[in-house]
């Protein structure tokens, strides 16, 4: 009996001997309790965040801690903010004890901000001013008070606006003509998700014309069509001028992204230069089509299939010495 | 005893009890410490997800599955796709990995990452990216995807050139229609017209200590495939020939090499690159046998083939810098120079495939050059706490330095020499002409904060554009604009904004740059005599002989009276307006109008592309209608105009007679044969989406888009010659419907189950080939082409596993 009593007397002093880690480990998962104890809150993702994630902790604002998936959140980087270096140090905020709602920190990002544009900026370009982004301050998006936040997520892993295959849910927020024409027929492979819009543009400032990345439309377009490039032995003045004379770049109803359709495309310039029927077309030009039950072969052949190009197929140039007519 | 046992088996429970409160509390702490733990791992982590599953298309189609959608054939396909996040905890080493589509021929790309953040970082990248041009193709040519393209087995003799015959109507038989082609439509095979890119990419960056930092890229791009183009012959003399469209082989290399460095301090921001782009085809060019030949001919013949050049090995060199300062907390200053070099030598084909007929070109290869010039500078200053303004000035510059020479040509491969003797009043004697432009800017912008919830801006550009070898020397474009935008309330704001250019050319000269591409001996036999003109500054005779219809006196190749719209003078008024609305916390309307009205006042009097106006209008709703579940819809409809003055014919002989200098003037006796096209695009397009996410294991939501364009074509104020013969044309039509559907289950923590279903259908009518036959052309062989059309179902089914 005795060295069963010993036993259970061992098995209570173990038990209660138990519970003193866990009663360590209530310390370590319960934040509220932290303070009680007097105890330095600890960080949960960057440097300095206890003063933030002691309230803003996942059960608060466990969106907020996904911080940590970004490249924000890597500690080890020396360069990685912490959560004053975007918000400010909101002394207030944070020295706030009411019960009701604190005042708000200094920098806020949300829709409701009382910063302006220029001031949420300020966060980003602290650290992001150079590179791409040397030509912010004054850029069309700057002027208009569209600022860093309207377009990036700076809080979540997958910021949309950096990836090609969903960033133009983000541009075409605003520039819904852009998302229509990329719905026609014709269109870069834009709503395919394998080129995006800062494939050619560069949101966030540029001298280039419309913000490309590049000084001209034809730098731009020769980028992923180098074969246009040349230089030519012939060359075709509107396309040598700007590829945006004879393309819209965002989609089209007509094929090859053109802003009229052939043949009237061409007689904007070339009315009568060989072919003295252009500028006009007729009716018989579509030949049985339009006269039903004609059997004759009177279409002509700058009307059907590809139009002025089933001759004339180096519009963009030749190289050959017979091209000036741009048919070799 | 018994009491014994109990009290003794009572206390054994107590001590029991409190042994393994002892031993669960730390337990249950600890599990929640650890649920705690992996929670917070959980949200600050980056995490990893595979996707694998299976699809099935229900119909193939070009057009649906184009640009690296991979589902141009019925059937099933696999679903592969990864991201893969490896951080360090206790340092920044990276590596990540997102592949996508990686089960799709033409739609898969994989990109590898990894690094030491903040000291440097690897990027390897492949992508494919699918063209799908035409699946319903046909052409009689053998060879089809290759540089040589032969008339099928027997196709040599079948011309059936009798006259009178059942199949050659009571024509001259040495020229041949298409209806003479007796084993066309037996020959005609189809040919999967498609191209293919793929690239490879590889970057390294580098940080540098003192705020710099390097970076090098370089790219290798091929293309293979075909595409279609175009295979005039001459069938006859003089100017008839006869064409066909044909593959045409791509296989294009492009390798981008770019190295950079740039600093990033405090004040001042700079960059130095370097970036070439180098071009080459393994296709010189594409040869074709003469399907058009016939015994009879007077030209052309069984062994004429002709030769298309293909596109040019090429090169760019570019050398640019750039930077940025800022001056004061108010005021930064940036710039960017660059000079860059744009090549090309490619070896010249002969003049055509005929050996013997030409002289060899003056020049084995061209040896073009091109030189580039960029400059800018842009000053932004915020003047005052309601003030800001932004000045600025570039410069560009296309200085074309190939040399020039003259060329005899044959627009189309011949076998007669006849009409294209290189003498000195030939038209076939050409020289050429290279494009340089330098174009200047400035411009400021000046915003006002006239109150806290009122912006005005108002801005002023003027663009100077000089030209070599265009009509004219160059144009002057003002351009000035202003906007409002206020903050009506706390839930609404609009804004609109106006801007107004007018472009002037120097002095147009349409037939100019032309004719100085031609011999004076040429130019002097196309205005009547005495008349002279001037050429290269000399005075030179006309040759031509005066007729009833042929009175010009000066040589003119083109309409004079014709403007091209992006030289002439051009003004253009553009109107933009917004609403944004947001009644509650929940919705957001957006509401938004645009139109432009673009006017050629000097094209107007003459010929060319008058008048482009369009006119848009969006509404758009975002609705978040509780925490699970949220829409949006967009609507959007447009509708665009162009007017166009031309003319059909050039002279006439029939009373009252027109002669070329009534064409030549643009007298009021040229108007019978005048008249002007219009042409209209009207679009609509509407979206709808739902997200439900329910907080449970699922979520799902779909998509639905539908988008119609009808394109027509009037004419009117037609010539009383042309009036009969002008006859309308049908619409164009696009519509696009697609509905998505897709699920979400999680089986498992980590494991989730992913259902779609794509519902798309296309229809479409091109008047260039619905409804035209093989001959329905006497001198373009007919394709089989159709506009597309399909309806496709697309189901999928996948399994996620999600990892930390």
């Amino acid at each position: 009996m005795g060295l069963l009593r010993k036993m259970l007397l061992l098995c209570m002093f173990a038990g209660m001997a138990g519970t003193m880690p866990a009663a360590l480990a209530v310390d370590v998962v319960k934040p509220a309790e932290k303070t009680e104890k007097k105890e330095a809150p600890r960080d949960i993702v960057l440097k300095g965040d206890a003063k933030c994630t002691t309230c803003h902790d996942e059960a608060d604002s466990p969106e907020l801690l996904a911080i940590g998936k970004t490249r924000h959140g890597v500690r080890a980087d020396k360069r990685g903010p912490e959560c004053t270096s975007c918000h400010g140090e909101s002394a207030k905020h944070i020295a706030y004890k009411g019960s009701d709602k604190p005042p708000k920190p200094d920098r806020t990002f949300g829709k409701k901000s009382a910063n302006t544009a220029e001031e949420r900026d300020q966060a980003c370009m602290s650290c992001h001013k150079g590179g791409n982004r040397m030509q912010w301050v004054g850029s069309q998006h700057e002027s208009q008070d569209v600022g860093c936040t309207s377009c990036h997520k700076v809080h979540t892993r997958h910021d949309k606006a950096r990836d090609r295959a969903t960033q133009t849910e983000t541009c075409f927020s605003c520039h819904k003509e852009q998302r229509t024409e990329s719905l026609r027929t014709s269109h870069h492979p834009i709503p395919e998700g394998k080129i995006s819009c800062s494939s050619c543009h560069n949101p966030h400032g540029s001298s280039g014309p419309k913000m490309l990345n590049t000084a001209t439309v034809n730098e731009t377009c020769y980028t992923c069509h180098a074969e246009k490039r040349g230089p030519f032995l012939w060359e075709h003045p509107p396309a040598s001028d700007n590829c945006s004379n004879c393309h819209t770049p965002h989609g089209s109803s007509i094929a090859s992204l053109l802003k009229y359709r052939q043949p009237f495309l061409c007689a904007s310039c070339h009315i009568a230069g060989g072919h003295s029927t252009t500028g006009i077309r007729s009716g018989q030009d579509l030949g049985p089509l339009v006269t039903p039950g004609a059997t004759s072969t009177t279409a002509a052949s700058q009307m059907v299939g590809k139009a002025c190009t089933n001759c004339h197929t180096q519009v963009h140039g030749s190289n050959h010495p017979s091209g000036p007519r741009f048919a070799r | 005893m018994k009491r014994a046992n109990e009290k003794c088996f009572g206390f054994s429970i107590l001590a029991a009890s409190i042994a393994a409160i002892g031993f669960a509390a730390p337990l249950a702490w600890a599990a929640e410490a650890d649920a705690s733990a992996e929670e917070i791992k959980r949200l600050t982590r980056p995490d990893s997800e595979v996707e694998i599953g299976i699809g099935n298309a229900s119909t193939g189609s070009f057009k649906f599955g184009d640009y690296g959608r991979g589902l141009e054939k019925s059937g099933g396909f696999l679903i592969g796709n990864i991201r893969m996040n490896g951080r360090s905890e206790s340092n920044a080493n990276y590596l990540e990995i997102v592949g996508r589509n990686l089960g799709l021929d033409g739609a898969r790309d994989i990109r590898i990452t990894g690094g030491e953040q903040g000291n440097y970082g690897l990027s390897i990248e492949y992508d494919e990216l699918s063209k799908l041009h035409s699946d319903s193709f046909q052409t009689p040519y053998a060879g089809m995807g290759s540089t040589r393209l032969t008339q099928p087995a027997g196709w040599a003799g079948s011309i059936d050139v009798t006259p009178g015959g059942v199949i050659n109507p009571p024509v001259a038989a040495t020229i041949v229609n298409t209806t003479m082609m007796t084993r066309l439509a037996a020959n005609m095979k189809r040919f999967d017209v498609e191209t293919m890119r793929k690239g490879a990419g590889l970057s390294l960056t580098k940080l540098i200590s003192g705020g710099w930092e390097v970076a090098v890229n370089f790219k290798r791009e091929e293309k293979d495939g075909a595409r279609l183009t175009g295979a005039p012959l001459q069938i006859g003399g003089g100017g008839s020939r006869g064409t066909l469209l044909v593959p045409e082989p791509i296989n294009y290399t492009t390798d981008l090499f770019d190295a950079l460095a740039r600093y990033s301090g405090e004040k001042l921001q700079m960059q130095v690159a370097y970036h070439a782009s180098l071009f080459s085809n393994a296709n010189k060019s594409l040869v074709f046998d003469n399907l058009f030949y016939n015994a009879a001919s007077t030209v052309g013949g069984n062994q004429l083939t002709g030769r298309l050049g293909q596109m040019p090995d090429n090169q760019f060199h570019q050398l640019k810098a750039s930077g940025g300062y800022t001056l004061s907390q108010q005021t930064r200053l940036t710039g960017n120079l660059s000079f860059g070099r744009m090549t090309q030598n490619e070896a010249f084909l002969p003049y055509i495939s005929t050996t013997g007929i030409l002289p060899a070109p003056p020049v084995a290869s061209l040896d073009g050059k091109i030189n580039t010039t960029h400059a800018d500078i842009k000053l932004h200053s915020k003047l005052s706490q309601t003030i800001k303004l932004t000045a600025g000035y570039k410069y560009d510059d296309r200085d074309n330095r190939t040399a020039v020479n003259r060329y005899a040509y044959d627009p189309a491969d011949n076998t007669s020499a006849a009409s294209y003797a290189n003498a000195v009043n030939s038209q076939y004697v050409r020289k050429n002409s290279p494009l340089s432009k330098t174009q200047q800017v400035i411009y400021v912008d000046a915003d006002f904060h006239v109150a806290k919830v009122t912006t005005l801006k108002l801005g002023f550009d003027y663009d100077h554009v000089k030209h070599t070898n265009e009509p004219t020397a160059g144009d002057k474009e003002a351009t000035v604009k202003v906007e409002v935008k206020h903050k009506f309330s706390d839930i609404a704001s609009g804004g609109v904004a106006y801007a107004y250019s007018n472009r002037n050319a120097l002095d147009y000269n349409g037939s100019g740059p032309l004719n100085a591409t031609y011999t004076a001996g040429y130019l002097s036999t196309q205005c009547v005599a005495p008349n002279t003109f001037l050429y290269n500054g000399i005075v030179t005779a006309c040759v031509g002989v005066a007729s009833a219809t042929s009175k010009a006196t000066f040589p003119f190749l083109d309409t004079p009276a014709l403007r091209k719209f992006f030289l002439a003078d051009r003004t253009r008024d553009k109107l933009n307006a917004f609403a944004n609305i947001a009644p509650s916390e929940k919705l957001d309307l957006q509401l938004g109008a645009s139109y432009y009205n673009e006017k050629y006042p000097d094209t107007a009097a003459g010929f060319g592309l008058t008048r482009a106006t369009g006119w848009t209008a969006n509404f758009d709703a975002n609705l978040a209608a509780t925490d699970k579940i949220s829409g949006v819809f967009f609507a959007s409809v447009g509708d665009y105009k162009t007017d166009q003055n031309g003319h059909n014919g050039a002279s006439s002989a029939t009373s009252p007679v027109i002669t070329t200098l009534d064409r030549q003037n643009n007298t009021v006796a040229f108007d019978p044969l005048t008249g002007v096209t219009n042409r209209t695009a009207r679009s609509q397009t509407l979206g709808l989406g739902i997200r439900v996410k329910p907080g449970g294991k699922y979520e799902w939501g779909g998509d639905f888009s539908h988008s119609t364009t009808t394109a027509s074509t009037g004419f009117r104020d037609i010539g009383l010659r042309i009036a009969a013969t002008v006859l309308p044309l049908p619409d164009e039509l696009s519509r696009l419907s697609r509905l998505e559907l897709f699920g979400k289950y999680r089986l498992k923590k980590d494991v989730a189950l992913n259902m779609k279903y794509v519902f798309e259908q296309y229809r479409s009518t091109d008047w260039g080939y619905d409804g035209q036959t093989l001959t329905s052309s006497a001198s373009f062989v007919g394709t089989g082409q159709t506009g597309p059309k399909y309806t496709v179902h697309v189901i999928g089914a996948s399994l996620v596993y999600n990892f930390k």
